[in-house]
């Protein structure tokens, strides 16, 4: 799941952010709740009290002005009594408007109303009667009396009763809110719990599963840096921090692979040193050599004049020329051989078929003085390589077969390929002397040579190696021994795959 | 001190060194006989009485051996080992006469048990001189068992 670190972040604000907004919406909620309640108290329950308590005065004034009217016979006393009346209804029908009466659930209340406007009907009447026993009989009926202070006591208590109520209800409404607010801290303290474990949590993973990846990356970026070049991060998380991982990882292979390389390249090139210190002792050995020819017969030479010895003198400048020339194709030779190594002409297809025969074609004059038979058979395949440099192989092998004949009655030389564990092999056979299997190797060494009876100074052989192994390919020869002949072998790339020069 | 008649092998594959070596030898009068092979199986052939050597007459037991190293068919190393190697013929005391004056040659021949290292010299000087105390040196003052 391919997750990058900015979306991680992201997920974990928007989460943290939506339970702060729950907290809001939690505190919102039930500051809303808290409110309506308040409301209720406010525009209610308050006023619907007011008027209770004006109700409540209003009839008590009242009564007290009926008490006193026959009391003191004042008429003003009764004019003031239904105004008080008057003013009681009036309140009665603000308080029915404030208090709601009639609405669904308001039955206790409802009820309570119709028994107050009931009561005060009937308080009513009883003051109208009473009142007109007194002006007619001038004075006050006792038992009318006791009739409209039963009904002070029916009435009043009734409003009573509604004040209880009114007020129960004030309680609960302030129940409500009480309950409503512990509600808030309780859901409150939930929320922010949440919201700190969850934040905490969620910091604490994204910064993990940055750091941790990180850690491990400088941890394996040490180890590299040590030489440990197996080492791999092998980091899998699907956001930036593993692609970096993978790129890391590829790039730790390609050092490894580097190394390697570079390895292998310091062997060769230590390869190469080891040949070339060979060739430079070989050199200096082998050209000493005829130097040494050379100085003993000049000295042998004075030696032959003072002894006036004519014969012994031409042999002995025979020599010493001899062996100047010697010294002189030695010399070729080895240009020869070392510029070999270094320029190869530019590679291109080669039919070996064709080479061979103008390979042959420079031996003839060899050839025909020896009584040699050479054929080159068809099917050669198109090797390639240097062209010039491939010539010259097949030239020195054919050459060399023609010198190593020995005693043979029919020598024949044949140029020919054939397969062998799946690989095209070039061949340039004999039925010459043949060649002693324990020297097989020997043959390709530098100026060795198995018969120091033949001309030439050996380098011959060595040519062909170097030529065939800059063209990555490899020769040797299989001989069954003395007298029976022998074949050189040798491999040459059949497509583009030369390296560069060495 | 003169008088027996001394033999000495040189295996030596240059025919103008062995020329010249030869020369410096007898002008000397020091050895009588000196036979001379060009390669490292003809000089052990010989030594062994093998091949064309089986019969003794031909190959006397020689008192000196001038060995050179670079030799084909068999390495001059080898034939000396060869020889050291032989309860009879290590007795026979083994010259190494080479070009070579590499380090890794004195140090194969001494691991050898040659008996003595010498460099052809380039000048013919000190060249005839050397033969010259060689032959006297392994020929007249060293005693033969």
């Amino acid at each position: 799941m391919r997750i990058s670190i900015g979306q991680k972040l992201t997920l974990s604000f928007l989460l943290v952010s939506l339970l702060v907004g729950i907290l809001g919406f939690v505190g919102f909620t039930n500051m809303m709740e808290t409110a309506k309640q308040i409301d209720v108290i406010t525009e209610q329950e308050t006023p619907a009290l007011i008027k209770l308590t004006e109700i409540k005065s209003h009839i008590l004034e009242g009564i007290e002005e009926a008490f006193a009217y026959p009391l003191l016979g004042d008429p003003v006393e009764k004019t003031e009594f239904y105004t008080n009346l008057e003013q009681f209804d009036a309140s009665v029908a603000e308080f029915r408007e404030i208090a709601r009466i009639g609405q669904p659930g308001q039955t206790e209340e409802t009820q309570l109303f119709k028994q107050i406007v009931a009561a005060k009907e009937a308080l009513k009447i009883v003051a109208d009667n009473m009142f007109e026993s007194y002006e007619i009989d001038g004075r006050v009926n006792l038992s009318q009396v006791a009739a409209f202070e039963s009904e002070i006591n029916i009435v009043v208590p009734l409003i009573d009763r509604f004040l209880e109520i009114e007020k129960e209800e004030v309680a609960e409404a302030r129940e409500e809110i009480n309950a409503t607010i512990a509600n808030a801290e309780r859901q409150t303290l939930i929320v922010v719990s949440v919201a700190v474990v969850v934040a905490i949590g969620l910091g604490f993973l994204v910064s993990r599963s940055i750091s941790i990846p990180i850690n491990k990356l400088k941890d394996v970026a040490e180890e590299l840096g040590k030489g440990n070049l197996g080492i791999r991060a092998n980091i899998k998380s699907g956001d930036e921090i593993g692609s970096l991982a993978t790129s890391f990882d590829q790039m730790a292979g390609a050092l490894q692979q580097a190394e390697v390389h570079r390895g292998i390249l310091i062997a060769e090139l230590e390869d190469k040193n080891a040949e070339l210190e060979q060739f430079t002792y070989t050199v200096s050995h082998d050209l000493k050599s005829p130097l040494i020819t050379i100085k003993g017969f000049l000295g042998a030479l004075e030696q032959d004049i003072v002894q006036g010895n004519t014969e012994r003198m031409q042999a002995d400048i025979a020599r010493i020329s001899a062996g100047a020339d010697r010294m002189s194709g030695l010399l070729d030779e080895l240009l020869e051989l070392s510029r070999i190594g270094r320029v190869v002409g530019s590679p291109e297809e080669v039919p070996l078929g064709e080479v061979a025969r103008e390979a042959v074609a420079l031996v003839a004059g060899l050839a025909e003085e020896r009584k040699v038979r050479v054929t080159v058979s068809d099917g050669l395949p198109v090797v390639f390589g240097d062209r010039l440099r491939i010539r010259e192989v097949l030239q020195n092998l054919v050459e060399n077969a023609i010198k190593f004949m020995g005693e043979q009655p029919d020598p024949i030389v044949e140029i020919g390929e054939l397969q062998r564990n799946g690989e095209s092999v070039c061949f340039v056979r004999d039925n010459g002397m043949g060649i002693d299997p324990r020297f097989s190797q020997k043959v390709f060494d530098l100026f060795d040579k198995l018969d120091r009876n033949t001309e030439g100074t050996g380098i011959g052989l060595a040519l062909v190696k170097r030529i065939v192994e800059v063209h990555r390919g490899r020769v040797w020869v299989e001989s069954e021994g003395l007298g029976h002949g022998s074949t050189f072998y040798f491999t040459l790339p059949s497509k583009r795959g030369m390296p560069h020069d060495d | 001190m003169q008088g027996k008649a001394v033999q000495i092998l040189l295996v030596e594959d240059d025919p103008d060194h062995a020329e010249l070596i030869i020369r410096g030898l007898q002008d000397n009068g020091v050895a009588n006989r000196i036979h001379h092979v060009s390669d490292g199986e003809a000089a052990l052939d010989y030594l062994f009485r093998r091949g064309e050597y089986a019969d003794a007459e031909k190959s006397p037991r020689p008192h000196l051996v001038l060995l050179d190293l670079r030799l084909p068919k068999i390495d001059g190393l080898e034939v000396l080992r060869e020889i050291k190697a032989d309860e009879e013929l290590r007795r026979i005391p083994v010259v190494v006469l080479t070009s070579s004056a590499a380090e890794s040659d004195i140090a194969g021949a001494g691991d050898n048990y040659a008996n003595s290292y010498l460099v052809k010299p380039v000048e013919f000087d000190e060249f005839r001189r050397m033969m010259q105390d060689l032959g006297f040196y392994w020929l007249v003052w060293n005693q033969h068992p």
